[in-house]
């Protein structure tokens, strides 16, 4: 790992990612142009927060005829107890989403990849289904709303509830998917907003006229 | 060596791109307008436009480099809308705009999107500051000095609906499609612009702010009198319009007045107004001027973007990672 940077508190993502970008760069000695790919976290997460990355993906890829990789946020969330050298038979990564409900998915260890792999698709739900889900012997990692902590650690003693994805991890998939040849179409890419959950009231119950 | 500049525009729901060289030729010009998506919400919807711009801004920049005959090694300055407007839509073409400016190694200047409009009437040396400006549209109604060297100062603005607004609201209660107030226009040809007289609204403390409100809803009240047959909404939306237009007119001219101005500028999508264009000339005094920009850049554009952030840049601004969006950015 070449470097990593994280925003001071209260510091605004946009304001930060530029200078970030520059200042590992200069670190090291690189400039732009020294890069092979740009890999962002592709969702579910902070609409705003994902729209900032994939801008500014979007423009360093297309100005430097860079690859582009798409990394769902709970792959990384999934892989990111691994990097501890944590090893669980069956996983679920969830964050939380709107409304008091959780994305989740659930993933396997695959000796092939050396990574978490997604069994199926995301899913949403609540905090009884994450439950379910620990009773059913998987291993939990995620964040959890204050609230709902105590019922998950209940329901899973010993799971994580307070992780959240690491960007070394995202670097360490997304190496794996470029040696791959798994890029994403630049002018398509945008993030996955609402996988598996109904989309927030103001694009679903938008009173149409 | 000329100086090429591409202008990046995502204040609201239309994700434009232009590339400039030399603040002169026009080397390519693009928008694309989300009209049809918002139409069905009867406005515009913040995390749609947003979504909408992350996906077009690829393909608009590609197309526009090819319009231009360019590359974007071919680009010298990246001149993007920093607010006002929406935050989301804002965010998502600064950060492209920096992370553009940031590959490429060339430098970013942001621009107030209010400035875009103002100084549309000056491209191509049309007009220079010294002149009082009016921009007026769906999101704004200000009445600002603007004087060399950026020196700008907002003289009045609305206290309440900005002009365009007024008008959207109200063609919109009449049932004409989003966006409405454009709409306005070609049902008020058809119109008597004196068949319902609205007053025209006078601040009690004497300034010069502007007040659409009132006339809206006696424009809603109009409306629930009586049936709205097509000859009485043709009616309505002729006499509305003249009650926006009058009080943007009589409003602008007085102050202009006072203050010895003899050169007027009007930016913004309601500048397109060809009553509102029409009455200005009517009650300009001899020696007055206005001055507005063609149809096609009244409206939010990329052009404008490109054009004042190389007026900027050739006075000296630069801009540097730490440029922030500002949905509420003043223009003074």
């Amino acid at each position: 790992m070449l470097g990593v940077s994280s925003p001071r508190r209260g510091e605004g993502t946009s304001r930060w990612l530029t200078r970030a970008i520059r200042g590992l760069l200069a670190r090291r000695k690189l400039v732009a142009a020294d890069l092979a790919a740009v890999a962002v976290a592709s969702g579910p997460g902070s609409f705003t927060g994902l729209r900032i990355a994939f801008a500014t993906a979007k423009a360093l890829t297309l100005a430097l005829e860079l690859r582009l990789l798409l990394i769902p946020t709970l792959d990384i969330l999934a892989n990111s107890g691994d990097d501890q050298g944590e090893r669980a038979e069956k996983l679920a990564a969830f964050l939380p989403y709107i409304g008091g409900e959780y994305h989740f998915a659930c993933y396997h260890y695959s000796t092939r990849y050396t990574c978490y792999r997604r069994k199926r698709g995301y899913r949403a739900g609540r905090v009884d289904d994450l439950a379910a889900l620990a009773g059913d012997g998987a291993t939990l990692i995620g964040l959890a709303r204050e609230d709902d902590r105590e019922h998950i650690l209940r329901a899973a003693p010993g799971c994580s509830a307070t992780s959240y994805p690491k960007v070394q991890t995202l670097a360490r998939l997304a190496w794996g998917g470029y040696q791959r040849g798994e890029w994403a179409d630049i002018g398509r890419a945008e993030p996955i907003y609402s996988a598996g959950a109904t989309p927030p009231s103001f694009i679903s119950g938008m009173k149409r006229v | 060596m000329a100086l090429i500049t591409l202008g990046i525009e995502t204040s609201c729901d239309e994700t434009g791109m232009a590339v400039l060289e030399d603040g002169q030729r026009v080397l390519a010009n693009s928008l694309y307008s989300q009209v049809i998506i918002h139409r069905k919400f009867g406005g515009v919807v913040p995390e749609i436009a947003s979504r909408r711009h992350l996906l077009k801004l690829v393909p608009l920049m590609e197309s526009v480099l090819t319009a231009a005959g360019l590359d974007l090694g071919g680009i010298d300055l990246i001149a993007a809308t920093r607010g006002p407007g929406l935050i989301g839509p804002l965010l998502v073409g600064l950060c492209f705009a920096k992370a553009l400016a940031l590959a490429r190694n060339i430098p970013i200047v942001g621009v107030n999107h209010l400035e875009g409009h103002l100084y549309s009437a000056c491209f191509n040396g049309r007009v220079k500051p010294p002149f009082l400006g009016l921009i007026v549209s769906g999101g704004h109604t200000e009445l600002i000095s603007v004087g060399a060297g950026f020196r700008h100062r907002l003289l009045a603005s609305t206290r309440d609906d900005a002009g365009g607004e007024a008008l959207d609201k109200v063609g919109k209660a009449m049932g004409l499609p989003y966006p409405a107030g454009a709409k306005i226009e070609s049902l008020a040809l058809r119109g008597d612009r004196q068949a319902v007289i609205f007053p025209l609204a006078i601040m009690k403390d004497g300034s010069d702010d502007f007040s659409f409100s009132g006339i809206k809803t006696a424009a809603l009240l109009e409306m629930r009198k009586r049936k709205l047959t097509p000859r009485r909404r043709a009616d309505l939306a002729a006499s509305f319009q003249e009650a926006v237009c009058r009080q943007l007119v009589t409003r602008t001219l007085r102050v202009a007045r006072r203050r010895g101005v003899k050169h007027l500028v009007v930016g913004g999508g309601v500048a397109a107004n060809g009553r509102l264009r029409r009455m200005f000339q009517e009650e300009l005094a001899p020696g007055e001027k206005i001055f507005f920009p063609e149809k096609g850049l009244c409206t939010d554009n990329a052009l404008m973007v490109a054009y004042a952030g190389y007026l900027r840049y050739k006075a000296g601004q630069r801009d540097g990672d730490a440029l922030e969006a500002k949905a509420d950015l003043k223009i003074t």
